[in-house]
């Protein structure tokens, strides 16, 4: 019954780490941009929400809040700092340790703005539980899973069905051209963003609100979520969240067999072996960019 | 023995076959042209003979000894060079120092010894200068020593590309369309050159289109078509069948 | 007077540092935010030899040799790919890095760290002063700047920004790439070393949070403030962001979030470099 618990845990925790993955690769896979930044939007609409509530804003309310700040933050991410580097010609490096940057800005505003240290939020059906046949799942844990398997099927079937979504696949696909269309990679790029940062609110409210909020632990939900995009082969969003899930599933697995505190070597340690076994992931996309 | 050969290499990129059971010999100290359509395999060829793509199947052999798994360096150090069509110079390094790092010369290639043997290091830096200003003389850029790469012309920039495979000392050199582009002028200058490279007993091995520049440098032309070999002869043999032209020049366009 | 000294020392050791990082994002083209990373375990070798009574210099030459075995091996899954892996890896490094330096509590004391790491001595004559410090810590930024100058003005120097203007051209013209990128990467990795080995014999105190991510970063940041490719800037840069700090403590600002405002400092610099001047103040284009 200990496994059943922590391979259920796992997969919400993979839920939840899946919705980072694949609003990452959504970004990366449409501009190629390494945006490192993605873990402080994560962080600081999760503590944005976390304000919201201390403020007697209804949670649903909070939540809608913070995904609408994280869209915004995203939007103006691309509009104010990616095109202005791109429009420099900066390296991918240079656009990178810019993100590193903003990274490092918006952690530490949340850190003077709201606190640094570690809160908890204040709502009581935290703590409740839902038992099924012996398993527990709390309501956080249940809203978690419920809201990324909606949030990543609508996702999917955006990109393949909407006139919106095919536009931005026509941009990824070959963005050169693009440029001398109608289709306005600029202003695709600054949507995919929006979008992604948007997602990316839903699991930093969740984890924030199943577990805690920390304002500097982000990176390594981040790291976790890059090396199952690469895993699950780059562009592909199903690959991505797929492999997010059997990552959290093996991390929280290997918690009956060695200490918790190594699980970050252990995740670590497959993505060396991904690598260095199989760089081009286990789901080849169709529109994976060549490197 | 055959001095450099290439037999039945396949190589398919998906669906596309790139390469398709392709052979050849050339023999040394002569100039072969490979010439054919958009598509024919011609780059493809010289990725495989440089070690830039591994052949599904078949072997690449060069004075008898089988390269077709060596890796990209070890075909360099055993005398095979080649040039890109485009270009892919170190812009921002000086032409100098583009033609240095290609030396084959390998003293004081290891941090260990420029740190902690400086005056050797200095004098190994003196006599490599002087080598690579040397091979940007003899190609007629003598006068841009210090220039850097990304400054020079079109015409410049393909002269330094061949003082580079020259400072590699290989003595078969493949040259990726070294007169595509060209002016002119520059297209002068680098027949001239090309010239220069067979009295110094290289082997050479030239993608080219331009049939008059084949017939000024060609000893011999391997002519390629969707991925194998469909001729090889004199420029004049070439030049004089029909069906290639057909091929070479599109439907109804022959000579 | 001693106020500035640990100032000196504290800008000259982070020198060291920077160049480390220099010689692997500036010279190669390999990215990384682990430098810290290698630096405490620079940091740790030599503290925990130095305890158990090891001299001083047989504690920095292990330092040295044990950080350039370890960059090498942190780097060696990278240098087989090319393209955003690297990124992957020197996070993973600098995360997992730091989870050991908490975890194994046997060796390294864990989140309390070590203390009373003895001061650095040489042939019996002690650098207890802050001015006698000062001095050994010079000479040896002196003896590694000296060593980045020679190496960068060396045909191999020239060979290492070669390799990271075009790789395949480099390829192409017979170079062994992979060993040129494993000896750099040797070479950064034993700076990292002398660098973590001073830092844990002036503080007499380490622990992990001495080496973790905004440590990395802010080495990041000291190249491209300084400027990527030159000794200069591998200078200059340590310099003014470690005067940061000291800057700060001039303003009012409650003692809660100092830590974060000087983070934010660093933050904003970084973006603000990234956009205009992307070359740092005495270096070149990233």
């Amino acid at each position: 019954m200990l496994y059943l618990q922590l391979f259920i845990d796992g997969v919400v925790s993979g839920c939840a780490i899946g919705l980072v993955s694949v609003s990452f690769s959504y970004f990366y896979a449409t501009t190629g941009t390494f945006h490192v930044a993605h873990a402080g939007i994560y962080t600081f609409s999760a503590y944005f929400a976390w304000w919201l509530v201390g403020v007697g804003v209804p949670f649903f309310g909070a939540l809608a809040l913070a995904v609408a700040l994280g869209g915004v933050a995203g939007y103006l991410t691309q509009r104010l700092l990616y095109e202005r580097l791109a429009r420099n010609t900066a390296s991918p490096l240079v656009m990178m340790i810019a993100s590193i940057g903003l990274l490092t800005v918006l952690q530490n505003v949340v850190a003077i703005l709201f606190t640094p240290n570690i809160v908890q939020f204040d709502l009581t059906w935290r703590l409740s539980h839902l038992s099924l046949g012996g398993i527990s799942l709390s309501y956080p844990q249940a809203l978690i899973l419920v809201s990324s398997l909606v949030i990543v099927t609508a996702l999917i079937l955006f990109s393949r069905h909407s006139a919106l979504g095919k536009r931005i696949r026509a941009v990824t696909s070959n963005p050169d051209l693009a440029e001398i269309t109608r289709l306005a990679p600029k202003q695709v790029f600054a949507i995919v963003l929006a979008i992604s940062s948007a997602i990316v609110a839903v699991p930093g409210v969740l984890i924030g609100v199943d577990q805690a909020l920390q304002p500097y632990t982000s990176l390594l939900v981040l790291l976790t979520a890059v090396i199952a995009m690469i895993a699950g082969g780059i562009g592909s969003l199903r690959g991505a969240f797929c492999m997010s899930i059997l990552l959290a599933v093996v991390q929280s697995m290997s918690v009956a067999f060695m200490p918790g505190r190594w699980s970050v070597a252990a995740v670590f340690g497959i993505f060396i072996v991904f690598i260095l076994f199989r760089p081009e992931g286990l789901f080849r996309s169709r529109f994976s960019r060549a490197f | 023995m055959t001095y450099f050969s290439v037999s039945n290499v396949t190589k398919r990129f998906g669906g596309l076959v790139a390469l398709d059971d392709c052979s050849f010999a050339i023999e040394p100290l002569r100039t072969s042209c490979v010439v054919g359509p958009n598509g024919a395999g011609k780059t493809s060829i010289f990725n495989v003979i440089t070690g830039f793509i591994k052949p599904d199947t078949g072997s690449v052999v060069f004075k008898g000894e089988d390269i077709t798994l060596a890796t990209r360096h070890e075909r360099v150090g055993r005398g095979i060079a080649r040039t890109f069509q485009n270009l892919q110079l170190f812009e921002e390094l000086t032409a100098l120092e583009n033609v240095l790092v290609c030396l084959k010369d390998e003293s004081a290639n290891d941090p260990l010894t420029a740190i902690f043997r400086p005056f050797h290091t200095n004098a190994v830096l003196r006599r490599k200068t002087a080598e690579a200003a040397a091979l940007l003389e003899q190609v007629g850029l003598g006068h841009k020593l210090d220039a850097a790469a990304s400054s020079l012309s079109y015409g410049q920039k393909k002269l330094l590309c061949i003082a580079r495979v020259l400072a590699t000392n290989a003595e078969l050199v493949l040259l990726d369309e070294p007169t595509s582009g060209l002016a002119a002028g520059a297209l002068d200058a680098m027949v001239e050159l090309i010239h220069k490279l067979k009295e110094q007993k290289k082997t050479l091995l030239v993608v080219e289109h331009n049939t008059q520049i084949v017939q000024r440098i060609a000893d011999e032309v391997l002519f390629f078509h969707r991925g194998h070999l469909m001729a090889q002869g004199t420029p004049a043999e070439i030049v004089a069948n029909e069906e290639l032209g057909r091929i070479y020049f599109g439907k109804g366009a022959g000579k | 007077m001693n106020y500035f000294l640990s100032f000196l020392i504290l800008a000259e050791i982070f020198s060291i540092a920077a160049l480390s990082t220099n010689l692997l994002i500036g010279v190669i083209g390999i990215f990384s935010v682990a430098q810290a990373a290698i630096m405490g375990v620079g940091a740790y070798t030599a503290a925990l030899l130095m305890m158990a009574g090891v001299p001083f210099p047989l504690a920095l030459l292990a330092a040295v040799l044990t950080c350039a075995a370890i960059n090498v091996l942190s780097s060696l899954p990278s240098l087989r790919l090319a393209g955003d892996y690297f990124i992957i890896t020197s996070f993973g490094t600098q995360l997992v890095a730091t989870a050991v330096f908490i975890n194994w509590q046997d060796l390294t004391g864990g989140a309390t760290g070590l203390m009373g790491i003895p001061i650095a001595e040489i042939a019996g004559y002690s650098f207890a002063s802050s001015q006698q410090f000062a001095l050994l810590v010079t000479v040896i930024l002196i003896i590694v700047a000296t060593s980045f100058w020679l190496l960068m003005r060396s045909p191999h120097g020239k060979l290492l920004h070669a390799i990271r203007l075009n790789e395949i051209a480099a390829v192409a013209a017979g170079r062994k790439v992979l060993r040129a990128k494993v000896g750099v990467a040797a070479v950064s990795g034993a700076y990292a070393g002398v660098a973590g080995a001073l830092y844990a014999t002036y503080i007499s105190f380490i622990d992990p949070v001495s080496f973790d991510i905004h440590v990395s970063v802010l080495l990041v940041t000291m190249l491209v403030v300084g400027g990527a490719r030159t000794l200069a800037g591998s200078i200059i840069g340590p310099f003014l962001l470690l005067a940061i700090p000291q800057l700060l403590a001039l303003v009012d600002i409650p003692s809660t979030v100092v830590g974060p405002v000087r983070q934010l400092f660093y933050g904003v610099i970084l973006i603000a470099f990234m956009l205009w001047r992307p070359q740092g103040i005495a270096g070149r284009k990233l």
